[in-house]
């Protein structure tokens, strides 16, 4: 990893948060730009917390939505949960229904904070949770366990009465967590500022870990676990820190969304969602902070883009404005996978500063020509098979 | 009593169609070793382009479901040709990331057409046998499910024998087996994966069709979903690559989950079976019927 390289990584992100902090300027706070915006940063750091698994352990995750549900319904219960009035107990208000006269047990100053944290341990204690029975599972196996454990807290969130079964949590202006006194509308400067900061200290966090010692021996387990494990890399517990700090950073990114949709659906948290965010991921490169951005960037923004009214030609009235239906995105999402596993399976950025010292197919050439060299049985391809 | 005997013949009723889908997973993983994520998407399909036939072209519900196995059948290879053959030497993440990109799309470009809205056969459609019914053990026994389970019983035993006597079955146990030793012996693997796609394609579609017919309707763009990753399960349960085990597997994962659907909590039987599902992933990865693989470093 050349000097120069690692200078113009640190020079691209900066120019990122930079980028991101100036948008008020010109924009506002308030109205479509900034909450796109905010809503890319989200993502981008919830694609982060997915990519110390995908990308650095070389897990395919596809449950994280898990992280993102429990770090949002964990924020947005918490906020509404109020005292009834009458006999003191707590009370979840469904449907946003608010009580009048009743009290919010949670609301304290610096409370949101605790919550953030609070939803990120709690995230970081399911990572562990779950990946501990999972911990000798790779591949295919690993990506359908997921899958299927995803699934299940899905059924759970969506049917419980706590996290508002399958109707939604809303956060009324009185339920809106405050944060040094101002309250943090999801249109507010003091909430665009927060995700800014988690944001950068996320893709500042993320350069750190895949450079440190834990981020090598990662590496190390995705190129072989077998060989990481001869060399001494205690492969169960590097894993398990993955996890604890994929979950944590989901929850954290969680939380903010939670904020950002002003409430928590259980609907709107299916395991799609967690396909997207591998979705950034592939589509930036794996194993990539700056792919992970690029792929939150492109892909958050083409939904919000879809989104909007296209006009359409129909016969006898002309061109009609009509939107693309909010499932059309799930179509290009879909052929972006498949398009780029085809076209550029190392995605459209993939990192130069964190390439593999040792890629596979440059370590199977060489293999085979040393067998070949040497006479030293069937070549690696043959035994393979 | 009589509960537990109808529980119990809606569960045979679902095994059949799950052993149905877990057939096609299983026959594409025993061959290219790849998850097949989008086949749930196919039985989907088959059940779409059967409603299709019938209610826009008139077609009896017979005929509609030869078609629409035609039809599945062309999907899968399309699939195959166009997504996963390109993949054959790139690692199994990328194909499985690709089944992924295939399954939604699939999934959306359905509900883009045929839109979200369930659908149902039209009653006219149905033949009378299907809604008759007998009495047995105090509960009634209805047609459609003697007629799943025998549509069932035969394409897989017609599937089995095709497997086991004929040369092409035998190419595809040959392929199964290793398959460049296959293509070393003169088969052309490339064809028989396409054979493969497309046997299990139009086994999905009759799965979707049956289903339908089951539930009285609900054919609607998502039910490939969880009824793929059940089957995925069902393949898994009875050993992924051996495909009595998938019958078998299928069997056991239909009638758990409509036995607890039934009996403990019809809210939570799919997370019953997602969890069952782990359970032998965690416990027995080679599943019942399987050979455990050794480890290769």
């Amino acid at each position: 990893m050349s000097r120069r390289n690692r200078r113009v990584e640190w020079f691209t992100l900066a120019a990122v948060c930079l980028a991101v902090a100036l948008v008020p300027l010109f924009y506002g706070f308030r109205g479509q730009v900034p909450s796109t915006v905010l809503k890319i940063c989200i993502y981008a750091v919830m694609a982060l917390g997915l990519h110390v698994v995908v990308g650095l352990t070389g897990l395919l995750d596809l449950g994280y939505v898990t992280f993102m549900a429990t770090g949002a319904v964990l924020t947005v219960v918490s906020m509404v949960a109020v005292a009834d009035p009458e006999t003191g107990t707590l009370i979840i208000p469904v449907g946003g229904r608010s009580l009048r006269g009743a009290e919010h047990l949670f609301h304290f100053p610096g409370s949101y904070l605790l919550v953030l944290a609070l939803a990120g341990l709690v995230c970081s204690a399911l990572g562990v949770l779950r990946g501990l029975p999972t911990l000798h599972l790779t591949g295919d196996y690993y990506a359908i366990v997921t899958l299927g454990m995803a699934e299940i807290m899905y059924i759970w969130y969506r049917t419980a009465e706590w996290t508002g079964g399958p109707q939604s949590l809303w956060l009324n202006p009185p339920d809106v967590p405050t944060l040094f006194g101002y309250k943090l509308y999801y249109d507010s400067a003091i909430y665009y500022f927060l995700v800014l900061m988690v944001f950068t200290a996320t893709i500042i966090g993320s350069i750190h870990l895949r450079d440190s010692r834990v981020g090598r021996a990662l590496s190390a387990i995705r190129l072989d676990p077998t060989a990481a494990m001869a060399c001494g890399v205690p492969v169960s517990r590097y894993k398990l820190t993955a996890f604890a700090v994929s979950g944590f950073i989901g929850g954290i990114g969680g939380s903010l969304f939670a904020l950002w949709s002003n409430g928590f659906s259980a609907i709107g948290m299916e395991v799609w969602e967690s396909i997207l965010l591998v979705c950034c991921l592939v589509l930036g490169g794996i194993g990539s902070v700056r792919g992970a951005l690029l792929g939150s960037v492109v892909l958050v923004a083409l939904g919000e883009i879809l989104r909007q009214k296209v006009p359409h030609y129909s016969s006898g009235v002309g061109l009609v404005w009509k939107a693309w239906p909010p499932e059309a995105r799930f179509l290009f999402y879909g052929l972006i996978l498949v398009a780029l596993m085809r076209f550029r399976p190392a995605g459209v950025l993939p990192d130069r500063v964190a390439g593999d010292p040792f890629p596979p197919e440059l370590a199977r050439a060489w293999s085979e020509r040393a067998t070949s060299l040497f006479r030293l049985g069937p070549s690696r391809k043959e035994a393979s098979r | 009593m009589e509960e537990f005997v109808a529980h119990l013949l809606n569960a045979c009723t679902l095994g059949a169609i799950y052993a149905l889908i877990a057939v096609g997973y299983t026959m594409v993983y025993g061959i290219i070793k790849l998850i097949n994520f989008a086949h749930g998407e196919i039985y989907m399909t088959g059940a779409m382009l059967a409603w299709w036939f019938v209610t826009s072209l008139g077609a009896p519900l017979l005929l509609a479901t030869a078609m629409s196995m035609a039809g599945c059948a062309l999907v899968g290879a399309l699939l195959d040709r166009v997504a996963y053959r390109p993949l054959r030497k790139s690692g199994r993440l990328a194909a499985l990331i690709t089944a992924l990109g295939m399954s939604l799309s699939l999934q959306t470009l359905a509900q883009l057409v045929f839109g979200a809205r369930p659908k149902a056969f039209p009653d006219e459609s149905i033949p009378p046998f299907f809604t008759s019914g007998w009495k047995v053990f105090g509960t009634t026994l209805y047609g459609k499910d003697v007629a799943i389970w025998a549509a069932a019983a035969a394409s897989m035993a017609g599937l089995d024998l095709l497997v086991r006597r004929t040369r092409t079955g035998k190419a595809m146990r040959a392929c199964s087996m290793d398959p460049a030793m296959a293509a070393l012996m003169g088969i052309e693997v490339n064809r028989v994966i396409t054979l493969t796609f497309m046997i299990g394609s139009s086994l999905a579609a009759v799965a979707g069709v049956l289903y339908a017919l089951k539930v009285g309707g609900n054919i609607e763009p998502r039910m490939g979903y969880y009824a793929g990753l059940l089957a995925f399960a069902a393949a898994v349960l009875g050993g992924i690559g051996n495909l009595r085990g998938a019958m078998l597997g299928g069997l056991l994962i239909g009638m758990t989950q409509a036995l607890f659907a039934g009996f403990v909590s019809s809210q939570y039987d799919f997370a019953f079976a997602f969890a069952v599902m782990i359970l032998v992933i965690l416990v027995r990865p080679f599943g019942l019927l399987g050979q455990p693989e050794a480890q290769r470093a």
